[in-house]
Formats: structure tokens, sequence, C-alpha cells
């Protein structure tokens, strides 16, 4: 195991150069210099003032060399600057992350705990109203767009200050139950959707499995039908939605970025939103580069899980 | 033949919903199983051997199959109008079942000692560490080496004869009356297939345990069997003792059955003979006898009325359903 996961951290090196190099040369073709943006249509600079500007924005060097350069930066773990404020970008990133983080990963929980027993009970009474009527609402929950969603429920929502709040943002650390209650209708409106695909994986892996030899074989033993499905079904039911689940944090946290702009929560979403109109390179260069390893951790620890629930499954090759 | 009747199955039928149609898998089956007897059951694929089986312990999957009438008397008790709660403290403690392929038979993410001991702590209250040392003990029992270690791994650890050894242990655990083996041998090697069958003999002689044998192979009837039934087209169109159906067997499909094996002694350059056609469609059974279109000494009445199942000799436990031997029944 352990050689294991030495070797597919081993593999984000070559994952994060290609990223690096998409992302570096990609939002310099965005119309638009970061000077350009900077000085807007009003400003007057003399020629004197114009070419320390270039040189402070760094746009006096080709680009290769500017790559070179940022990409020995951060192997040392120096992510540069910003181009706006000049601070260090990367403590501005790691104070926003828990909370994008804490959306995705709250989101996950939702769709996982309203996917599962739908899909469940979904395949128990298949071509039943309830399984019909849980599918078309799944169709919905998967067609609808996050965004639209979140900002339904801002404007649904906003009345009941009480219940749900509204407005500053408290870190889970400082008041949990206020933040939980306050990260709820984003984690749902992103989740949902999510929450539609594990039910129909759930459902239809479920139907799948309760067609096995194995499980007549538990019927024939005289167990109670909840330890046939709890016990022999889910637990082969639930290997295709470990993978599945896996393969969608990234899309969660893609989702944790346009939603945080419509629930106004200070997560990284703003911050790259911002530093994308800016052109504040380093920014975005930054957030990208730490949500490809996070995508790359996610899947590994997804792989990780896959081999713990299904013996059949080996990552050591050394066993072989 | 005077032991006690411990197990009686009578005008069972079971039929599955398709979208041709409906299949009439079993009609009309019944027969008894003593006490302490291996009784076979034979015939082709799709002959309804299995779904009988499974008829017994109500483990036919609704929707599509449905047993539409009979009953099946244990101990005086109706199984087929048993509610669920009371079916599942028959399954697996009083009648078992061991199943034709024993690697999609075990859940493959349960390990084995596990899937022994649900059996043992549901029906007989043992504790997690009572039901694992008795795991370990029956698989012990059944050859397992390093009965020990083995025990904490998974099927698919385990070879074809060494999962089916599981299986029997498995169905052995609770001690059951009644031994159901579907096809236990079908996917097994030919040199471990004795060594199970041996298995399966010695361990149900042991617990005076009765064994219906489903099977299609006749040198597995004939090493294992008392008595035995031939099905066809969802009908029991034969029952006789070992020896009967051996040196004397009386329906044309029987015949054909048993004409069908080579046998050491052929010619190289003989054909071997099979059963010309193919089994009917259960959807749209010909009229009259199911077997006609295939039999070569039928007759104008065959194709008329079905035959009932005439006894021979006046025995009960001998019977065939073909018109040819009407006048032996009603001069016997």
């Amino acid at each position: 195991m352990g050689r294991y996961v030495a070797k597919r951290l081993l593999s984000l090196i070559p994952v994060l150069f290609g990223v690096s190099l998409i992302i570096f040369f990609l939002v310099r073709m965005i119309p638009g210099t970061a000077l350009e943006m900077y000085m807007g249509t009003q400003v007057e600079a003399t020629p004197e003032q114009m070419e320390e500007l270039t040189r402070l924005f760094g746009e006096d060097k080709p680009v290769f060399i500017l790559y070179t350069e940022w990409l020995g930066d951060i192997v040392q773990g120096d992510f540069g600057c910003s181009l706006r404020t000049g601070r260090p970008v990367l403590p501005d990133i790691m104070a926003r992350l828990p909370l994008s983080m804490e959306l995705t990963f709250f989101s996950l929980f939702l769709a996982l705990v309203i996917g599962v027993p739908l899909g469940i009970a979904s395949s128990l009474h298949q071509n039943t109203f309830g399984d019909f009527l849980s599918r078309v609402t799944g169709l919905l929950g998967l067609s609808l767009p996050q965004f639209w969603l979140a900002a339904l429920m801002v404007m649904a929502f906003s009345g009941f200050r009480g219940w749900i709040p509204m407005g500053n943002y408290v870190s889970l650390f400082e008041d949990p139950v206020r933040n939980l209650k306050m990260l709820f209708l984003p984690s749902l409106s992103i989740g949902i959707g999510f929450a539609a695909v594990v039910m129909r994986y759930t459902r239809n892996s479920m139907l799948e499995v309760l067609q096995q030899d194995y499980i007549r074989t538990a019927k024939a033993k005289g167990l109670k039908q909840r330890s046939v499905i709890y016990t022999h079904a889910l637990k082969n039911a639930i290997l295709p939605v470990i993978t599945v689940t896996g393969f969608n944090v990234g899309y969660l946290l893609g989702g944790a970025i346009v939603v945080e702009e419509v629930f106004a929560l200070p997560g990284m979403g703003r911050l790259s939103l911002y530093a994308i109109y800016q052109r504040d390179y380093p920014i975005i260069q930054a957030i990208v580069m730490i949500i490809a390893t996070i995508f790359v951790v996610v899947n590994l620890i997804t792989d990780i899980i896959y081999a713990l629930a299904d013996p059949r499954i080996r990552l050591d090759d050394t066993a072989r | 033949m005077s032991k006690e009747i411990i197990l009686h199955i009578e005008g069972l039928r079971t039929e599955f919903q398709t979208e041709r149609g409906v299949v009439q898998a079993v009609n009309d089956v019944s027969f008894d199983l003593h006490q302490g007897e291996t009784l076979g059951i034979v015939g082709e694929s799709g002959c309804g051997k299995s779904v009988t089986n499974f008829s017994i312990l109500k483990l036919v999957q609704y929707p599509p199959g449905r047993i539409t009438d009979g009953q099946v008397l244990y101990n005086e008790k109706n199984l087929l109008e048993c509610s669920d709660e009371e079916i599942r403290t028959i399954r697996g403690k009083h009648i078992a079942m061991i199943f034709q392929d024993p690697l999609t038979s075990l859940n493959p993410v349960i390990k084995v000692w596990v899937q022994i001991a649900e059996a043992l702590r549901l029906h007989q209250g043992m504790s997690k560490k009572e039901a694992k040392a008795k795991a370990i003990e029956l698989l012990k029992l059944i050859g397992i080496p390093d009965a020990e270690q083995r025990a904490d791994n998974y099927p698919h650890q385990f070879s074809g004869g060494m999962r089916q050894r599981v299986m029997i242990a498995m169905a052995l655990s609770c001690n059951p009356d009644v031994l159901i083996a579907d096809e236990p041998t079908t996917a097994l090697d030919v040199t471990i297939q004795a060594q199970i069958l041996e298995i399966i003999k010695n361990l149900s002689h042991g617990r005076k345990t009765s064994v219906i044998m489903i099977t299609h192979d006749l040198g597995v009837v004939a090493e294992m069997c008392d008595a035995v039934c031939v099905m066809y087209a969802g009908r029991i169109v034969e029952r006789a003792s070992v020896d009967e159906l051996f040196y004397d067997p009386k329906h044309p499909y029987s015949i054909g059955l048993l004409n069908s094996i080579p046998r050491i002694n052929q010619d190289s350059d003989e054909r071997l003979h099979s059963i010309s056609g193919a089994p009917p469609d259960l959807i749209d059974l010909p009229h009259g006898c199911p077997f006609r279109p295939r039999c070569t000494q039928a007759m104008d009445i065959c194709a008329q009325k079905s035959p009932p199942e005439f006894s021979i000799g006046g025995n009960e436990l001998r019977t065939v359903a073909c018109w040819l031997h009407e006048k032996e029944h009603s001069h016997g």
C-alpha cells in the first residue's frame, strides 16, 4: 500500500508540470494584460512611468523566461505576489481554501446522504410510483444548473433570517452550528445535482446486484431482508458509487466556486473570479495548481477506499 | 422403501411472465423425499429442475416468477403458504441449498467465515466468537487446509473446488433435515467432482440428512442417488429407483438419455446416440405429450391427450408418464 501511494504521489509531478504549462500560457491568452487592466482607460502616464510599470508587472521579458522563472519559484514553494496588492498569494489563498473545501465536502456529504438511500429505496420498489417519482425528481435535479438553484434558494430563503443565517460568514471553528447552517443551502444547491447522479448509480447498481446468485444464497440461508440488502447487496452495489464520487469531487469544487459568488461567501471562488477580471496571473496560476493537486489526491483517496471496500482489488503489484 | 416422508411436494406449478408470454417452467410436479434418502432429479437444461427446487423454499424471484399452485409439506406445514417470516426460519436451518456455480454464489466482498457464520448466528443464536470457531471447525471438516488462516480469506482466493466445499460447509452448518444440491459439480473439474460428491455423501449420511440432487449428469445419479425423477418440459416423466432406471428405463425420453451416454466398450467409429430435435418451447407447449415431436414411438393418442403418470406393477414409486405403458398400469 505504501509503495502504491508513493508511486501515485510521484505521478503528481508530471501532472502538475502539464497543468502549469497549460494554465500559464492560457491565462496570458485572455485579451488584455494585467497592466492594461490596471491602467484602465482614464489614467495617463509618462513613457518613463510606463516603462517602470511594465517592469513591475513583468511584461518586459519574453513569456518563456517568465514561465521558467515562475516554475523555479513554485518548486521552492514560492507562488509569487499578487500583481494588484503586492501581497504573497499563498497566504491569501490558504485563508479561503478551507471554506471552499468545506463547501465541497458538505455538498458531497449531502449528495451521498440523499442519493444512496433514495437509490436503494428506488431499486427495491422498482417500477412503482415512488420509483418513478424519485427518478423524475433525480432527472430534474440533474438538469438544473447549480447557480440557478443557488440564486433561487437565496431568494426563497433569505426571508427566514432566523433559521438560515445569511450575511457575515463565520468559520467552522468559530461557531460550528452557525457555520453549518450558513453553508447548508449553498451545499445543497451544489450537491443536489450530484445527489441525482448518486441516486441513479445506486439504483442501477442495486438492481444488478439483487439479481446475483449470492443474493439468492443469502436468502437461502434464511437471512432477513434487511441483512440481505444492507450486508450482502449494498456492499457490492456501493462500489461503482465510490468510483463516480471520486471523479465528481473536482466538479463539486468547481460548483463551489460558482455558488460562493451567489451566496457572497468569501471562498476561493470570489478570489479567482476577481483574479481573472484583473488578470492577476500569479493568483490564478496558484489556484489552478492547488485545485489540480486536490483533484489528484482525492482520486488517490478514492482508489484506496475502493480497494478497502473490494477485497478483489490489490493496489500493490508486488503481491502478484 | 417405507421410510418416513420428510418432504411432500404435490401439484407444484411455477410460471414466469415474459414478454413473449407465460413460461410454464414447472407443470404439476409431485414427489416425496424420504428420510435419509438421496433423490436425483435429472433432465436437460431448462426442463424445470432448478425452478422446482427454488419453489420449495419460495426462492423464485417475483416478478417475473410465480408459484401458481401446489403444496410443499414439511413437518405437516405447507411452505408455500408460510409468511416470509416463517419461511426464513426454515431456510438454511431445516432445508439448505448448494448452488451450481460456487464463484457467483458466494459474496465476493465478505470473508468466508462470516458467510458461514451468518446462518449459525441467526438460527442457533451463537455469539460472533462461537460462530467463528464453529465455521473454522466446519472448514476443517470439509478438508480446507490451514482453516484458521483461510477463514479470513475472500471467495476469490479459493479454487473452484474449495469454494464449493465452503458452500457445503455453509449449507450443512445448521444440520438441516434436507439438503438441496443444484448441480453442485457442474462448474467443477472432473477430478474435483468426485471429491465434492464424496463430501456431500459422507456428510449427509453422517447427519441423516435427506438430499435432493439436481443434475443433468447420469453419472452423478448412479454414484449418489437412491431414487430418481426424470423431468422433461416442466413435468416428471418417469420415477424409479436408480437400478430400475439404469436397467429398465420405461419412458422413451429416459431411454434416449441413457443411450446418449458414451460407453467405454463402444466401437470408436460408431456414432454417439442423440435424441433428435430440441426441447419444446415452454410458452407454446405441443398439444398432448410434450415429448411427442421427438419421440420415435409416438402414437395417435400422444397428440391428443397428455399422458398421466402410470404406475408400473402397482408400485407408486415406479411411474411413467407415457401412453405406451398404459396397459402395464391397468394390468398391474
